[in-house]
């Protein structure tokens, strides 16, 4: 990408002279170079909650047979497509364990796009530690702006479940988050899993877009040509 | 005193004093006596009721006293014969019951010999046992403290290990968002460049044509910089 920079002003330059034609040449090839968006999305929770399962049930499309805990933290990739628009979901599956992660918190918040805080439904302290987690996220400068989601994983266990799902929900509310409750297990919840995922990825798509409105509109040339219209093929 | 009476008299008295029990002789002697003593007056004393008339004892008198004498001694004999058989019944009851203690007892003996040989060898069995174990123990010390020396190597590697995957993880992190950041600069920049290539488009030919012999000479490399920098 550092290469297709100076190639690009180059063709600028050359163009002095040119018509409109060779104008709409370098649009193409500007369309050409802009490559795919990346939206960085963190998962964070107590240790064991199975995110690590989660992020593998979304990019790997199944449940992993064994896991160890994540040291430091994993980076997983998934490319989607929104209203046309190819987008790569790169979703940091950050670890649980404090001295796995002791060295390494201000690298998970840095430019981050959305938070995913997972839970565990059958342990009630790892839903009393969410607070915890949402102190740190928001100590590390992650704006109000960035959405965030709950979900509560291990729904399959649903004879050992400690959490109700209406504290969960009111504890959602009072933080502004959407909540998922699911099983990086079960395949059936597979979609709900990806729904996760999709949500957070149209909501950004939809943030986005009103960025680069604004954009246009600092250039002086208000023209509302692409408005935002997540509902199309949002998910959620 | 003559000296050998003395002399005697001394001896004796020494011999009794050496016995378990001291002057049992003489005790034994003044009791028979005693006892004979009673007797002859008893006996006196009968006679003497009878013949009242006659003062001093005849001839006839005094063999009565030694008849009537030898007849108790004879009886004091006969008791003491009686008291002795039964004596030796005791005696040969009492013997063998002791001969039937020591069978039991031998046989005990033999029996605790017998336990005790036993009870021996397996002491010794029990003694090459602790003598071989006690070995193993130290093998197994030795073992353990080298491995515990190993584990405390292993866990010191680990730790190094897991400090260079952490640093390792951190400078990809870094990669990564330095990445991430360039990219979203870059997609930034491009976007402002096509909305305004677009714009120019738009216009009539003679405008753009215009407006793009109006720039210097170096005017949209300018402005991509500037755009570069303001993003
Ligand atoms: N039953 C059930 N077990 C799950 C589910 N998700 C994860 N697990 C199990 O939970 C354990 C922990 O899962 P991980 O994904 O490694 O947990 P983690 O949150 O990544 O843990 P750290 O990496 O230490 O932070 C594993 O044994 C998983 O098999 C689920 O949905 N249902
Ligand atoms: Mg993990």
């Amino acid at each position: 990408m550092a290469n297709e920079f100076p190639e690009n002003r180059e063709r600028t330059a050359n163009s002095r002279h040119a018509n409109i034609t060779s104008s709409l040449d370098l649009s193409t090839s500007l369309d050409h170079s802009v490559q795919t968006r990346i939206f960085k999305i963190i998962v964070i929770g107590d240790s064991n909650v199975g995110k690590t399962c989660l992020t593998f049930r979304f990019t790997g499309g199944a449940f992993p047979c064994k896991t160890e805990a994540t040291i430091g933290v994993d980076f997983r990739e998934k490319a989607v497509e929104i209203e046309g628009e190819k987008i790569k979901v790169q979703v940091w599956d950050t670890a649980g364990q404090e001295r796995f992660r002791k060295s390494m918190v201000e690298h998970y918040y840095r430019n981050v796009h959305a938070v995913v805080f997972v839970y565990d439904v059958t342990k009630m302290a790892s839903f009393q530690n969410l607070k915890t987690w949402i102190q740190e996220c928001n100590g590390h400068g992650v704006s109000s702006s960035v959405p965030r989601v709950l979900v509560g994983n291990k729904c399959d266990l649903f004879d050992h479940i400690q959490v109700p799902s209406n504290t969960a929900l009111k504890f959602a509310d009072s933080h502004n988050m959407l909540l998922f409750e699911t099983s990086a297990k079960d395949p059936k919840e597979s979609q709900n899993v990806d729904s996760i995922f999709m949500c957070l990825a149209c909501r950004l798509k939809a943030q986005k877009s009103l960025i680069y409105r604004d954009v246009e509109r600092e250039d002086g040339r208000v023209r509302l040509t692409h408005p935002p219209d997540p509902k199309s093929t949002c998910p959620c | 005193m003559e000296s050998w009476k003395s002399h005697v008299r001394a001896e004796l008295f020494h011999r009794d004093c050496r016995q378990r029990d001291p002057f049992s002789g003489l005790f034994d002697k003044v009791s028979r006596l005693e006892e004979m003593l009673d007797f002859h007056i008893k006996l006196w004393q009968s006679s003497s009721k009878e013949n009242s008339n006659s003062t001093c004892p005849n001839e006839g008198g005094t063999l009565y006293l030694r008849v009537n004498e030898v007849e108790f001694l004879n009886q004091q004999l006969k008791q003491k014969i009686a008291d002795l058989t039964s004596n030796i019944y005791l005696k040969e009851a009492e013997l063998q019951y002791c001969h039937s203690q020591v069978a039991r007892y031998r046989t005990e003996a033999v029996l605790l010999a017998q336990g005790a040989s036993c009870l021996k060898s397996d002491l010794e069995e029990y003694e090459y046992q602790l003598e071989c174990q006690s070995k193993e123990l130290t093998a197994l010390r030795r073992e353990h403290s080298t491995l515990t020396e190993e584990m405390a190597t292993t866990k010191l590697q680990e730790e190094e290990l897991l400090e260079r995957w952490l640093e390792e993880k951190k400078q990809e992190a870094e990669r990564i968002n330095k990445h991430n950041a360039t990219q979203e600069r870059w997609q930034r920049l491009a976007g402002r460049l096509k909305k305004r290539y677009r714009g120019r488009s738009r216009l009539p030919p003679c405008v753009a044509l215009a407006a793009n012999t109006n720039n210097s000479s170096d005017s949209k490399p300018k402005q991509v910089e500037h755009l570069a920098s303001s993003s």
